[in-house]
């Protein structure tokens, strides 16, 4: 009887200490999370693996996938609710500023710092945390980044005929564009028509120097425009009042430039947007193309793009610039962001789960088994492995070294709205000149600007670096 | 009268003008939804190639497409039946009592149904949020219903003002009740504009997106918005997206096509008066 009772002490004393010990180990254990999410990479990665999470931490987390129009909408709404559906949330980088003024967002400054070494902050591309920051709070965190960059037809740059044709019509070296006027010089080169040669083949259809997006809807036409524009030398904001200051110098040039590139775009340039004007270069259709490289990554997977089971040669360099010398980049980042009226045990295991959705080890493992995933750590990018595997890393690595974040404005969707329409009919010839358009455009953005004392208009522009990244 | 020959081919050709216009959009829906993604696009359009289902299988592998289906029935056909409960005896109500006021209670009905949608999402989100029916199709079935209700009275009365009231006399020196003569003869005479109205309830339900976006999460998501999650920050699935329009396509043709009998009747009832 003695014996039984002994035992009997000592499988309950191994019972609790298991327990403790299970306790320990996943503290979050048993918690729900739900995430408004997209159907972008950065999530349709994570999505079917989110099991193997709950079985290391016992957190379970279903994720939602919601169309991208119509997002920041819900996660507006859902704000606003003290009891909130998602804890977790997707956001893109441009979004940060509305949603941080709004107090939307959990600070995730301190977490990142306590778990600095975990997270491996230091491998972090200073300017994807930079994206998701608001007056100096990290607002959110990278899970994929966003770089501006130019994609080229390698094999017809490489073509012998092609190099010496073009050196002779400009008397340089036929190379990816560093200037703009290089690339509307290629783009012009490289515009042919049906029946033409092409690298020594007759073509049996037109072929186009470039594929921009001109298109109107949802501000497709800004995204080509800002970088150009701020290589021209522009930027978005008057220093002294905070206002819409696009229509300076720099802005028109860049917008005249813009208009000039249409005579070797596609004869739908004005219903190009996102996918259907990286879709020319995807299928081999265009010579040259800049654009976020969250399709580049589609260009080497043959399921995704026909160029590369065609077996043609896609080429990777930096976006050009006006004088050839680098300057800053245009960026941006797809995030993960924890939503402030979530209570506090939720916040914790949403950070728990934002650590391991955009951890080196998973963002290493969907680089070796092919998954596209615009990368944003130093020891993927660096790999050379991974640069063998994915030839444009090293242009991703390169130029962020001297990148600029994109606009962080919470009037953002104003400004991409208004100059999405404006500048659109400009090219459309709807609108005589580029000035009358950026004027038009910077006077619907700063009706409703001015309403704003100007002290919070300058606190806004002049938004001061992440906390977390002062060294 | 016989048509002659020219008549003949004049009223074919219309048809099939009509056919061609109405029918183009749907080809290309199905064409596109059958073509691979690196060939979406391409110039000029490629028409003949080989046909693929990938995008209807990753549709149904993706996401729980056939869940958000059944989703959309239960709101589409829950909202259309209570909505012509309702409606119905309203607009009986409507069209019967005699009452100087009764034409600005029923214009009132009627502004119900010119709110802006997008005014009410808010206070919709915050009222569901409380009742705890965030994310059920019962929120959705009450949300549609405040929109379809107007309009059932509306169409209803209409038919409702068509049935002469000796009839329903008649009924009732025979021994029916108020609530026997409605059920056994009124309604019954009101058959097509019943089915209008319950196609129109239908179709409205079933293709509505802003209410189902706001209030819907996984559980209750219906198929207009599982389609429009195909549209990303980094692409547009426009195969997946194609697949999935056709497929939503079918139980609304069914639907229409079940209640056309009842439908031309109805929409024609009353156009000629003798």
């Amino acid at each position: 009887m003695m014996q039984w009772k002994k035992t009997m002490w000592a499988a309950g004393a191994v019972l609790a200490m298991t327990g403790a010990a299970w306790a320990q180990d996943k503290p979050f254990a048993g918690v729900e999370l739900k995430m408004l999410g997209i159907g972008d990479t950065s999530v349709t990665r994570v999505a079917p693996i989110v099991g193997e999470f709950e079985q290391a931490t016992g957190i379970k987390v279903h994720i939602d996938q919601l169309p991208y129009p119509g997002l920041i909408d819900k996660i507006i709404v859902e704000a606003s609710s003290d009891s909130p559906t998602y804890q977790l949330l997707w956001v893109d980088s441009p979004w940060v500023g509305m949603l941080g003024e709004a107090g939307a967002l959990e600070d995730l400054t301190s977490r990142a710092k306590r778990d600095a070494a975990e997270i491996g902050l230091d491998d972090i591309i200073p300017i994807q945390l930079q994206e998701n920051t608001w007056q100096g709070k990290l607002l959110a965190f990278p899970a994929s980044g966003m770089v501006w960059s130019t994609n080229y037809r390698k094999d017809l740059f490489e073509n012998p005929e092609e190099a010496a044709a073009f050196k002779a019509k400009y008397g340089y070296d036929l190379a990816p564009a560093k200037t703009w006027a290089q690339y509307r010089d290629i783009a012009e080169f490289f515009t042919r028509k049906k029946g033409e040669k092409l690298a020594g083949e007759v073509l049996d259809k037109d072929f186009y120097g470039t594929a921009q997006a001109y298109s109107r809807v949802q501000g497709a036409i800004t995204h080509d425009y800002f970088p150009i524009m701020r290589a021209f030398g522009g930027d978005y904001w008057d220093p002294k009042t905070g206002l819409c200051a696009m229509t300076g110098e720099p802005h028109i040039k860049a917008a005249e430039f813009m208009k000039s590139l249409i005579p070797f775009n596609p004869p739908d340039y004005l219903g190009l947007m996102w996918d259907l004007r990286t879709g020319y270069m995807e299928r081999g259709e265009d010579a040259i193309s800049s654009y976020w490289s969250v399709r580049t990554v589609r260009l080497t997977n043959p399921a995704e793009a026909k160029v590369a089971e065609k077996g043609l040669v896609v080429g990777y360099a930096p976006s050009p610039t006006v004088d050839g010398n680098p300057q800053p980049t245009y960026t941006g980042a797809l995030s993960f962001a924890i939503n402030s009226k979530a209570t506090d045990k939720e916040k914790e295991a949403a950070w728990v789960f934002i650590k391991w959705a955009t951890s080196e080890k998973l963002m290493r493992r969907f680089a070796e088994e092919g998954q596209g995933v615009s990368q944003f750590r130093k020891s993927i990018l660096s790999d050379p492995a991974l640069q063998a595997k994915y030839p444009y890393y090293k242009v991703l690595l390169e130029s962020q070294k001297n990148a600029r974040r994109r606009i962080f404005h919470p009037f953002y969707q104003a400004v991409e709205e208004n100059f999405g329409v404006e500048l659109s009919k400009y090219m459309a010839g709807e609108t005589a000149t580029a000035k009358e358009a950026l004027e038009t455009a910077c006077n619907a953005v700063n009706s409703q600007l001015s309403i704003f004392p100007v002290e919070q208009r300058l606190r806004w522009i002049n938004d001061v670096p992440a906390e977390v990244l002062a060294k | 009268m016989t048509p002659s020959l020219r008549e003949k081919f004049l009223t074919y050709l219309l048809v099939i003008i009509i056919l061609v216009v109405f029918m183009t959009p749907i080809y290309l829906i199905l064409v596109s939804s059958l073509k691979p993604s690196p060939i979406m696009f391409s110039r000029p359009p490629r028409f003949i190639f080989t046909p693929t289902l990938q995008n209807y299988y990753d549709l149904f592998t993706m996401r729980p497409f056939h869940l958000q289906i059944l989703n959309s029935l239960l709101v589409a056909l829950g909202s259309t039946a209570f909505s012509l409960t309702i409606g119905t005896m309203a607009a009986y109500a409507v069209s019967r009592i005699k009452h100087r006021r009764i034409n600005d209670v029923a214009f009132w009905i009627l502004s119900m149904r010119m709110f802006p949608p997008i005014a009410v999402v808010v206070p919709y989100y915050i009222i569901f949020k409380t009742m705890g029916l965030l994310d059920t199709p019962l929120a959705l079935i009450i949300v549609y219903s405040t929109f379809n209700i107007p309009l059932t009275v509306w169409l209803m009365k209409g038919f409702f003002d068509e049935v002469p009231e000796a009839l329903e006399e008649a009924a009732q020196v025979d021994g029916h009740g108020v609530i026997a003569t409605f059920f056994r003869v009124t309604l019954p005479l009101t058959a097509p504009g019943l089915a209008v109205s319950a196609v129109f309830c239908f179709i409205f339900s079933w293709n509505e997106f802003l209410f189902a976006l706001m209030l819907t999460g996984s559980k209750s998501q219906t198929v207009t918005v599982a389609v429009m999650s195909f549209w990303s920050s980094d692409a547009v699935q426009w195969g997946r997206i194609m697949a999935g329009s056709f497929v939503i396509l079918i139980p609304g043709v069914i639907f229409v096509l079940t209640c056309q009998r009842w439908l031309v009747k109805g929409l024609t009832m009353g156009s000629v008066k003798g």
